[in-house]
């Protein structure tokens, strides 16, 4: 009797704990938009480097890239209740694409645009970003992930300029594609794992 | 031998702890998503939420988006202390059980 009752209260725990961590997994998991990027930044690379009209690559891919990010965000999120780290997480990558749409603009706007400096500081960027993510999530990965992207922005800093764009792709196939493919696993996963609550 | 504490008896169901749980961790939540997530059905899952309103665990708010109706879960103050007690009723509980 006692065994059963210990069992019947640790299997509360064990629920208790299980529903908190479904929750919060609704802040998480946001493996396509790191596809989605990662696809869009070697599509304006190929773009400027083979198509034609290169000047219009990245303004049309990025711009395009956000819409679709709005709207499939939008889709994803019906009927999913919001978190507080899921506010603080959108808040950090929303200035972050902000920031970034910014600096890319007005540098290039106004002509100052310098490939080495330029490219390091959207790495330093999205190293950042990943980074506060890491740190926001106590996620070692994604973390690394943020450590990836700043030590490409040093190395974009001291190579060749037609090292540059290869450094750039690599670490966009790493840092966004290969690490989006990642979370999509984990997610696909967490999903086949749930199971059902006992009905009271 | 100190007084074992007693378990709130409203949130002692399986599927009332579980609602309790997901609610804790969100700012509020649809009927809908609280069916996903325990796998409940719907009548069950509404007679609880009715006890849980009822105990002043939760606010229910009903509103109309796209002209679809929607319901909104939320925990209350004392939803939350609620659960917060029950946790540490449950430790202490197996405490005792282990010693």
């Amino acid at each position: 009797m006692e065994q059963t009752n210990r069992q019947d209260m640790q299997e509360r725990f064990e629920l208790i704990e299980k529903m908190m961590l479904e929750a919060r997994r609704t802040t998480e998991y946001w493996g396509w938009n790191f596809v989605l990027w990662g696809t869009a930044y070697l599509i304006a690379i190929a773009w400027t480097a083979l198509g034609r009209m290169p000047n219009f690559a990245w303004p049309v891919t990025m711009i395009a890239a956000g819409v679709a990010t709005a709207v499939i965000a939008r889709r994803k999120a019906h009927g999913k209740p919001e978190t507080i780290l899921g506010r603080a997480m959108r808040a950090i990558w929303m200035s972050m694409g902000l920031a970034l749409f910014i600096f890319c603009f007005a540098t290039s706007g106004a002509g100052h645009w310098d490939t080495h400096a330029s490219l390091a500081a959207i790495e330093c960027f999205l190293g950042a970003a990943n980074m506060a993510s890491g740190i926001l999530l106590r996620w070692r990965v994604q973390a690394s992930v943020g450590i990836l992207w700043w030590a490409a922005a040093i190395a974009t800093c001291f190579v060749s300029s037609n090292q540059v764009g290869w450094i750039f792709i690599a670490i966009t196939l790493a840092g966004m594609i290969g690490f989006g493919l990642y979370l999509m696993i984990l997610e696909s996963r967490a999903k086949s794992c749930t199971q059902k609550v006992a009905h009271a | 031998m100190p007084d074992l504490p007693e378990l709130d008896p409203v949130i002692h169901g399986k599927l009332r702890l579980a609602l309790l749980s997901l609610l804790a961790g969100v700012s509020e939540a649809e009927f809908t998503w609280l069916r996903e997530k325990t796998g409940s059905t719907d009548g069950n899952l509404g007679a609880q939420l009715t006890k849980l309103e009822a105990a002043g665990y939760l606010s229910v708010e009903k509103k109309f988006v796209a002209r679809k109706p929607m319901t909104l879960y939320r925990m209350t103050e004392k939803g939350r202390e609620a659960l917060t007690g029950y946790i540490q009723a449950l430790k202490q509980l197996l405490g005792s059980a282990l010693s």
